[in-house]
């Protein structure tokens, strides 16, 4: 796995291209640069880390939870468990920080044990998560990795993420659809923007119904489940895949349902040219 | 072995009454946790001959990467390079292209390479990511390169 990024002077063996000899880079004739490995090898490696997300609801009690790793490849395997904060920005990217620098931080209210794991071939083993209850919502994430360490070169680490978030008991959900819009740059698709306005994270999904200017539903396409964290926005982007419009003027109309006792709904134009 | 056989007693002696006629009604709950797996992540390998740099001073030389994810959740893979980059003699810059097809430069905030749209519930094997780096004969001389590419998968 080690990766070695070289770059090497006056290999005699290289290639040489008519006309190349002297001139003005004459001193660097045989200059090549070099960024690479000698031998190529697979990370065989293969581990599951289960569950990847977890909600703690606290009351007056500690809450806990197992993760699960399970060692998939033939060979054992050590592993490094560790801590991060974490944000998302609307566009649903992470941004990972060390513990304790985030201002939703777990930090003083998370244990995780082991920091390392040796798990032999097809073996699982268990990472304990500990929350402590305080007033307010905090959220972390807890990596699984595995890094080949090379004494020279590019280490390359796999690592599996598994978010932890702690909340005051049980909230309601609070969120509404900000945005909606239609993207006929490419193949039709529906932009929604949705916003969690509660202090618990909310896990959305739904569909967006195809209707024409008559009302009549053309098509229903689903919206994949996906998570926002409290105060914050997600932008999405719903490709309109396995239906057929003919050219025309169509109304979009996003249905999302995020666990509260009412749905969220957005709609918006779309055209379809001949 | 006695236990077995007072239980197997125990279950033909039950399986001799009426049993056809009563019913239970009963909750099952079957809950499956998320799972993300990862394998196979591949080392970054550029072709020596893929640098001329007698011929272009400068130039722009592409490498390819796959990993393999499974989970029954969407999921994403992003690419962070930790604190360091390819630093030598000089530094030597690489870039990975995200999931829009736009290039980043690999660092310590984390590009996705592979969203939520592509890797969706199930099995994606040896999925491509691309790299990049910019050699230019004035800055980069011989030498060796060093650093880190971490691989995160995480749900969506």
């Amino acid at each position: 796995m080690a990766l070695r990024a070289i770059m090497s002077a006056g290999a005699e063996t290289r290639r040489a291209a008519p006309g190349r000899t002297g001139g003005r880079f004459g001193a660097f004739r045989y200059l090549a640069l070099v960024l690479l490995l000698a031998v190529p090898v697979q990370a065989r490696a293969q581990f599951s880390v289960y569950p990847v997300q977890v909600q703690l609801e606290l009351g007056s009690s500690v809450g806990t939870q197992t993760l699960t790793v399970q060692n998939q490849a033939s060979d054992p395997l050590d592993l490094t468990v560790y801590v991060n904060d974490y944000d998302r920005d609307a566009a649903g990217d992470h941004q990972y920080f060390p513990f304790g620098e985030h201002p939703s931080s777990c930090e003083g209210r998370l244990e995780v044990f082991p920091d390392q794991l040796s798990i032999p071939a097809g073996g699982i083993a268990e990472v304990r998560v500990r929350v402590r209850p305080e007033a307010g919502t905090c959220w972390a994430v807890v990596f699984v990795e595995r890094r080949t360490q090379a004494p020279t070169g590019i280490t390359v680490a796999q690592r599996i993420g598994a978010k932890i978030i702690a909340t005051s008991g049980v909230l309601a959900g609070e969120g509404r659809v900000v945005g909606m819009a239609a993207d006929t740059t490419a193949e039709p698709a529906a932009l929604l923007a949705f916003a969690n306005e509660g202090r618990g994270p909310l896990d959305v999904e739904g569909e967006i119904e195809i209707r024409s200017l008559e009302g009549e539903v053309v098509g229903v396409v689903p919206v994949e489940s996906f998570r926002v964290l409290p105060g914050r926005q997600r932008r999405i982007r719903v490709p309109l895949n396995g239906v057929t419009l003919e050219p025309g003027r169509y109304v979009l109309v996003g249905i999302l349902d995020f666990g509260a006792d009412y749905l969220a709904g957005g709609q918006a134009m779309l055209e379809v040219r001949p | 072995m006695k236990k077995l056989m007072i239980a197997a007693l125990a279950m033909a002696a039950f399986g001799a009454t009426d049993v056809a006629a009563q019913s239970v009604n009963g909750n099952a709950t079957v809950n499956i946790p998320q799972v993300l797996s990862i394998a196979n992540a591949t080392d970054l390998a550029i072709a020596e001959d893929a640098f001329d740099l007698v011929s272009n001073a400068t130039q722009t030389v592409t490498a390819s990467t796959t990993v393999d994810t499974r989970g029954n959740v969407p999921h994403s893979v992003e690419v962070t390079g930790g604190a360091l980059t390819l630093a030598g003699s000089n530094d030597l810059a690489l870039e990975v292209q995200n999931a829009g097809g736009t290039w980043a430069a690999v660092g310590a905030t984390a590009v996705t390479v592979l969203d939520a749209t592509t890797l969706t519930r199930g099995v994606h094997a040896a999925q491509p990511i691309n790299f990049r780096t910019e050699a230019d004969i004035s800055k980069h001389g011989p030498g060796a390169y060093t650093g880190t590419i971490t691989y995160t998968v995480v749900a969506n």
